[in-house]
């Protein structure tokens, strides 16, 4: 996707004049042009009220007003900005720009705000003198946001499409702004970039990739990538603090023993060299890197270490790696899924305010400048769902509540809410109005559902993609050595039953909901504490050992025990009591949305006789219903921005649909998978692996699930031992067949997968389409790539590509990359 | 013209597919037939046919649901607590079966257990057209094997295509007999193993 550097020089170079009308100033043959949401595969469209998601904010220099993307939803975008005036704090106007802005950079010299608008191919100028638009810039498709170098002649635009940062200069006044000069489509990034910041002495350019994991430093002079740092997590966001960038990410850890399993970060050693074994135990953290020398200075994590299960893992336990935790001193980070950071002088030193998406939180830190330390303030609740963007007011915080249509005005030194705005669009009264909301409030803000407070789904499961990494999971039999690639809940819909291995479908996978809050952390449902069985008043009358041992229900905190030694020491309390699971929920349900009941819209209680149906509780089976409900109906895939009509495409489409390549029969359109929506062949909606699956030393399949898992799902299927070697040989050893037992998996849709990340087969193995496809030594690929396309040694067995040349495979990914 | 070798590969996908077909073991059921999409299912009464709720036994056995029937609480995997139940017919229903149960523990609130795309095998005597769905799992949120234990489950049950549909009320009681917990990869078994 990324390509050659193209400066195509000042005399090429567009110009856009304030005064000008709208195709003034642009290149000859362009015109602006949007993209559409893409239309669902199958099924009807479900009637969803239109929101407007405020996210990003900019704030006037005087701080006299701020302006607020609303970009809507991929379903239903905005195009419209609110302006609102600080003072009064009522929403002054609303201006049109392109559709779904996603980024707002305001020029140094103060007067013009450039608009990204991520789906279509210009960027807005908007007049703050006006409040009007004075200019549209031709920009790539996907441009999503931007920072002005400190003397403002040059602004660096972050591409998701084309995983580079364009480089405009800039020529503006007080009267006019243009665009005199550009690099596009720009240094090349890591995957998805998505926010940019540049250092206060101009030197520096810090780009984050939310997909690829990666922060790049660039020199702002020169445009050139200085250091890619591997975060190891999705980056969220980058803010200068004099050299040093603060980063806004996760955990590093993809949950292998450390050095064991695949070799998922491509060090040529097995392993990710990271401690952690289990998904659950996914840590908040903001790195610091000194831009100088790209190398990271600090890591700050979650501030609990929890829980009954064990899933934090312990710094004690050498078995999982603990000691490789940051050290107790850091474990400061006081909310979940740290979002965007806003930096600012502050009492004579240097601020740095955090925003938590999925904790309804944000906290502040002191930065030394010397050193990069944060040292950690309060953290605040917020007063919306989904706290965003950030920015600064004089003796004012402003964050945009994204999923609550809000902007919060915060005391800055106190965090004190001084004021909530309604910005976005609330017709359909306050979110969540329906159980379709409530199910997207679960995937966004769900930590309080969690039993250390700090997970969700919007971790892993981030905006449109997947994310560039394979993570261990505790279904499969091998929990510490094989991986499953994590799937975009973005169209989800289309390919079901879910997961890779089709064992569940939105009626059945509560799994995924279950690491957030296993039964044993509860007192009641805890078989550690009570083998035989809690006593039958346990929830009503809890007995003495509901209140000693140690566990959310304790009245000690959130903290738990492991063979009698207290994690108390490592965790910080964080009090939060029930009995079992379903009371945690709906006092959660409660506490985050005020009522403990659903709709009744998508979720219900239905007779199997009358087909009455009435809501029902918001408790563990009531939540997770409602996440159901809402994957099912909300989230479509991004826009397509490829040329789907070139030559290229056209050839490439004939070979996908050929006999000899085979890729549409289990890849047929319309969804380009095989589900329970749509099969036209009528094959199998699970069949066993295609490419040679991964084994270890002694040759067992590492994608094998547990038998537990197996038991509970039945939609889930794999060769049992006994049907592959006989009875008698596995009652002596039921893993005496595991190099030949197979597990059976679906077929993933391929529609969206130019955003994909280039982590595909079902472990992430194949990095990119090229692996993917190409059988072993195949022309195609590359010196530094590998064919998986091949089955313990027969090749073609992932579709036939073997007789393609390399132009005609080529042909085909330009193909895929349409869908 | 492509040379043997290639066309051998080229078709291996082919080949590939029809092997999952087989390996898929479909033939060996008789799942509910593809979905008629001539038949205007909007419009129309569902067909009723008969059904029975039930329970399998270890060896196989169907038991139709009573209030004495013992319905096997199961701790699976992860700690999720659940039962499986079986609904029998003698007509083989057209097109995709979905199974609805709504079950109410004594004086608790009713809660629904849903399966799509049920698969039905032969059972009995083959000749009386007798089939058997694939277990249908009823998960009880709470968690909590003792507190559901030795209580009457009334189930409400209905399975249907778009064009056929069978309801049934039953009840079952809730026991615990298998001791074991089957939370991960090895059931997890107090001394020796399964007790009585």
């Amino acid at each position: 996707m990324n390509s050659e550097l193209r400066c195509l020089g000042v005399a090429l170079c567009l110009v856009a004049m304030w005064g000008c009308k709208d195709d003034a100033g642009k290149s000859e043959g362009w015109k602006p042009r949007s993209l559409s949401a893409a239309k669902l595969a199958m099924g009807e469209e479900p009637a969803i009220p239109h929101r407007d998601r405020p996210t990003e904010i900019a704030v006037t220099a005087d701080g006299a007003k701020a302006y607020v993307t609303l970009p809507g939803i991929v379903d239903d975008p905005s195009d419209q900005l609110a302006v609102v005036d600080l003072s009064s704090r009522t929403v002054t106007k609303r201006i049109r720009v392109g559709r779904s802005p996603t980024g707002l950079a305001l020029h140094p010299g103060g007067r013009f705000l450039l608009v990204l608008n991520r789906f279509s191919n210009f960027a807005s100028v908007v007049d703050t003198v006006s409040d009007t638009v004075v200019a549209s810039i031709p920009a790539d498709f996907y441009a999503t946001k931007a920072a002005f170098t400190p003397d403002g002649s040059r602004v660096f635009v972050t591409n998701r499409w084309r995983d580079a940062v364009a480089i405009w200069d800039v020529a503006a006044d007080s009267a006019s702004f243009r665009i005199t000069g550009r690099i596009e489509p720009g240094t090349p990034v890591g995957t998805n970039p998505r926010d940019v910041s540049v250092s206060a002495d101009g030197q520096y350019v810090a780009v984050g990739a939310l997909t690829g994991m990666e922060l790049s430093i660039l020199d702002a002079q020169s445009g050139a990538e200085l250091h890619r740092v591997n975060i190891g997590a999705p980056v969220s966001d980058v803010a200068f603090a004099g050299r040093f960038v603060l980063v806004a990410t996760l955990s590093a850890s993809t949950h292998h023993e450390a050095l064991e399993g695949p070799d998922t970060n491509g060090d040529g050693i097995p392993g990710d060299g990271t401690p952690n074994t289990n998904f659950q135990d996914l840590q908040n953290e903001i790195a610091v890197v000194d831009a100088e020398t790209g190398k990271q200075v600090w890591r700050y994590t979650s501030d609990t270490i929890c829980c009954k299960d064990y899933r934090d893992v312990h710094p004690d336990d050498q078995d999982r790696h603990g000691d490789l935790l940051p050290p107790r001193g850091a474990w400061t980070v006081g909310g979940a899924l740290p979002e965007q950071i806003a930096v600012l002088s502050h009492g004579g030193g240097v601020r740095a305010w955090v925003t938590y998406s999925a904790s309804n939180q944000a906290q502040w830190f002191d930065v030394d400048l010397a050193s990069g330390q944060l040292i950690a303030g309060e953290v605040i609740d917020t007063a919306g769902h989904n706290p965003h963007g950030l920015a600064f007011a004089p003796n004012a915080v402003l964050i945009s509540h994204r999923l609550s249509e809000t902007l919060g005005i915060y005391d800055l030194n106190s965090g004190a809410l001084a004021d909530v705005v309604t910005v976005g669009d609330v017709g359909a009264g306050a979110f969540p109005a329906s159980d379709i909301e409530i199910g997207e409030l679960f995937n966004f803000v769900t930590a309080p559902f969690s039993v250390d407070g700090d997970q969700a789904c919007s971790q892993c499961h981030r905006e449109g993609s997947n994310i560039n990494k394979a993570f261990s999971m505790p279904l499969t039999l091998y929990p510490g050595v094989s991986s499953r690639m994590t799937m975009a809940y973005r169209g989800a819909r289309i390919t079901r039953p879910w997961f890779l291995e089709s064992a569940m479908d939105e009626n059945n996978f509560r799994p995924v909901i279950n690491e957030f809050a296993r039964i044993e952390n509860f007192c009641c449902t805890d078989y550690t504490l009570w083998p035989n069985g809690a006593p039958a008043d346990c929830e009503t009358n809890p007995p003495p050992e509901c209140a000693t041992e140690l566990g959310p229900y304790s009245p000690d905190g959130h903290v738990a025990s492991r063979g009698g030694e207290s994690h108390a020491a490592y965790g910080a309390a964080r009090p939060k009591s029930a009995p079992t699971r379903d009371v945690f929920y709906l006092e959660a349900a409660n506490q985050v949305m005020g009522r403990n009941m659903s709709f009744g819209d998508g979720v219900f209680y239905e007779s199997p006789l009358t087909g009455e149906q009435e809501p029902v509780p918001l408790n563990f089976d009531g939540i997770t219903r409602a996440l159901g409900v809402f994957l099912n109906a909300r989230p479509r895939l991004l826009p397509n921005p490829n040329d789907l009509e070139s030559a290229s495409v056209r050839r490439g489409r004939a070979i996908f649909e050929s006999a000899e390549a085979g890729c549409s029969i289990c890849h047929p359109a319309p969804a380009f998978a095989v589900s329970t929506m749509v099969n036209p062949f009528g094959i199998p909606l699970t069949f066993g692996p295609v490419v040679t699956p991964i084994r270890n030393a002694d040759g067992a399949n590492l994608d094998l699930l547990a038998a537990g898992f197996l038991d509970t799902f039945p939609l889930a299927e794999q060769d049992s031992c006994e049907a592959v070697c006989g009875p008698d040989v596995c009652a002596a050893n039921p893993n005496a067949c595991n190099s030949i037992r197979n597990v059976r998996f679906g077929a993933t849709t391929l529609q969206g997968i130019w955003d994909r990340a280039d982590k595909l087969l079902h472990d992430g193995r194949a990095n990119g389409l090229r692996e993917a496809l190409c059988t072993p030594g195949h022309p195609a690929l590359l010196p530094t790539e590998t064919g998986y396309n091949e089955l313990d040694g027969i090749v073609d067995s992932h579709g036939g590509t073997s007789h393609l040349s390399a132009s005609q495979l080529n042909d085909l990914i330009a193909y895929l990359k349409t869908l | 013209m492509r040379n043997s070798n290639m066309s051998r590969r080229a078709f291996l996908p082919i080949t590939l597919v029809a092997a999952l077909l087989t390996l898929a073991g479909l033939t060996s059921l008789t799942a509910c037939g593809p979905e008629d999409e001539s038949s205007d299912v909007e419009e129309t009464e569902k067909e009723p046919f008969s059904c029975t709720l039930g329970v399998v036994s270890p060896d196989g056995e169907f038991t139709a649901l009573g209030p004495t029937t013992k319905a096997e609480l199961q701790f699976g995997f992860q700690g999720f607590l659940f039962t499986e139940l079986y609904m029998r017919t003698d007509s083989v229903p057209e097109g995709p079966c979905d199974a609805l149960m709504a079950v109410t523990v004594d004086g608790d609130d009713p809660f629904n257990a849903k399966q799509g795309n049920v698969t039905l095998a032969p059972v009995g005597v083959a000749e009386q057209g007798e089939q058997l769905t694939e277990p249908i799992l009823v998960f009880f949120s709470g968690s909590d094997p003792s507190a559901m234990e030795g209580r009457i489950a009334a189930i409400q049950a209905r399975l249907e295509t778009d064009i056929a549909v069978c309801t049934v009320e039953a009840s079952a009681l809730l026991v615990d007999e298998d001791a074991c917990i089957h939370t991960g990869a090895e059931p997890i078994c107090p001394e020796d193993g399964v007790t009585q």
